[in-house]
């Protein structure tokens, strides 16, 4: 049984493995918000306010990403037949002087696309999971595109990964709304 | 000797240098085969912050006693060169204001001193000990202490002070007490933050 599965996957294998990566599509819920209480403010003068941190929940924002349709194949159907692995970057333009973003995402987070696969049985390409970078611990988000810092990898299309968020803003920080760009820059390989 | 030392460093490398993986997401060229780039907003509204306070925190009372060695028969038991001094206080500021406004520390006493008594405010410091940002400019002017607020610093925007003793701005009061005389009970030296018009 398992030597007719390794035949499938070589012909899986030659139809997507070795070829150029498909295209795909990152998509996302709205952003987060946060809007300063009382409770999340500097309460000893002298301070700067940057040591009170609001943490959003944990899976306020969600990712997405999966393999474009073609013109005879879904996006599941591609997303079967061409594992490739992802890293996934991170950062922030426009952000208010002071304000202070973090990130995180979990240990195998989000959920396979689609949920099982006949890949799954013998993962040539590694299994179809999550990596969170630093383990799973905040990583500050730089407000500088060409140094957008990696936030996790994974392998296969995968859907519903959680981000969450921790905000801190000194006193530097202009006060009142403001909204600050967060970028997610996927990068793909064959391996 | 240096062979020993390259090595040594080699060793030590994998843990000095490592760093976490960034990447250039301004290049359309590291994502576009097979990845892709999107955003979102993080949408934040910052509240307005003014605090300020006096340094040390659990006991700040002052007290000035009577020095034995400095009596003199025919000068008032306290002068301003009779121990009537102290310099142990200091004043924290942390502000966050909007747009180009600006805050001002006062001083002003909570209720009316004995005629006898004079107290003087000064600021040691015209600007801040320490601190971050737009933390004002003091008059080093000594102030006279009564139940109207005088302005002590001005030109406070968006920063603090850090915080503790020997932060910020250092308090000189002088105390003048002719009559020996003692000041009424609950008598307090407020200092305040308001919006400089």
């Amino acid at each position: 049984m398992r030597i007719i599965y390794v035949g499938i996957l070589w012909f899986f294998c030659l139809s997507g493995c070795y070829g150029q990566l498909l295209s795909g599509s990152l998509y996302g819920t709205s952003g987060p918000t946060y809007s300063q209480t009382l409770g999340d403010l500097v309460t000893e003068a002298g301070e700067d306010g940057t040591g009170t941190a609001y943490e959003t929940g944990a899976s306020e924002v969600m990712l997405s990403f999966r393999l474009d349709p073609g013109l005879l194949s879904s996006s599941a159907q591609r997303c079967t037949s061409n594992v490739y692995k992802y890293k996934v970057f991170i950062h922030i333009q426009n952000a208010p002087e002071g304000l202070v973003l973090e990130a995180r995402t979990f240990s195998n987070a989000g959920d396979r696309y689609p949920a099982s696969i006949l890949y799954d049985v013998l993962p040539v390409n590694g299994p179809r999971d999550l990596y969170p970078e630093n383990g799973g611990d905040y990583i500050t988000i730089p407000d500088d595109e060409t140094a957008a810092i990696k936030l996790f990898e994974f392998t296969g299309c995968r859907e519903n990964i959680p981000i969450q968020f921790r905000i801190s803003a000194s006193v530097l920080a202009e006060p009142g709304a403001s909204s600050t760009e967060i970028y997610y820059t996927v990068v793909g390989s064959l391996n | 000797m240096k062979t020993t030392l390259g090595i040594f460093l080699w060793m030590l490398l994998p843990g000095l240098v490592w760093a976490q993986e960034t990447i250039d997401a301004s290049d359309p060229a590291n994502y576009i085969v097979g990845g892709a780039q999107g955003y979102h907003f993080l949408s934040a509204d910052l509240l307005e912050v003014q605090l300020v306070d006096v340094e040390p925190e659990i006991d700040n009372a002052l007290s000035f006693e009577v020095d034995p060695n400095t009596l003199e028969a025919g000068l008032p038991v306290f002068s301003a060169s009779g121990g009537g001094v102290n310099e142990d206080l200091w004043l924290n500021i942390t502000s966050r204001t909007a747009g180009l406004e600006k805050y001002q520390v006062r001083v002003y006493g909570n209720q009316p001193l004995p005629p006898e008594i004079e107290i003087q405010v000064q600021v040691v410091n015209a600007t801040s000990v320490g601190g971050v940002g737009d933390t004002g400019t003091a008059s080093t002017t000594a102030v006279t202490l009564s139940e109207t607020p005088t302005v002590l610093i001005s030109d406070i925007g968006r920063g603090f002070t850090t915080d503790g003793i020997n932060k910020g701005f250092q308090l000189r009061y002088t105390i003048t007490n002719l009559g020996g005389g003692a000041l009424p009970v609950g008598f307090e030296v407020i200092y305040d933050m308001q919006l400089q018009i």
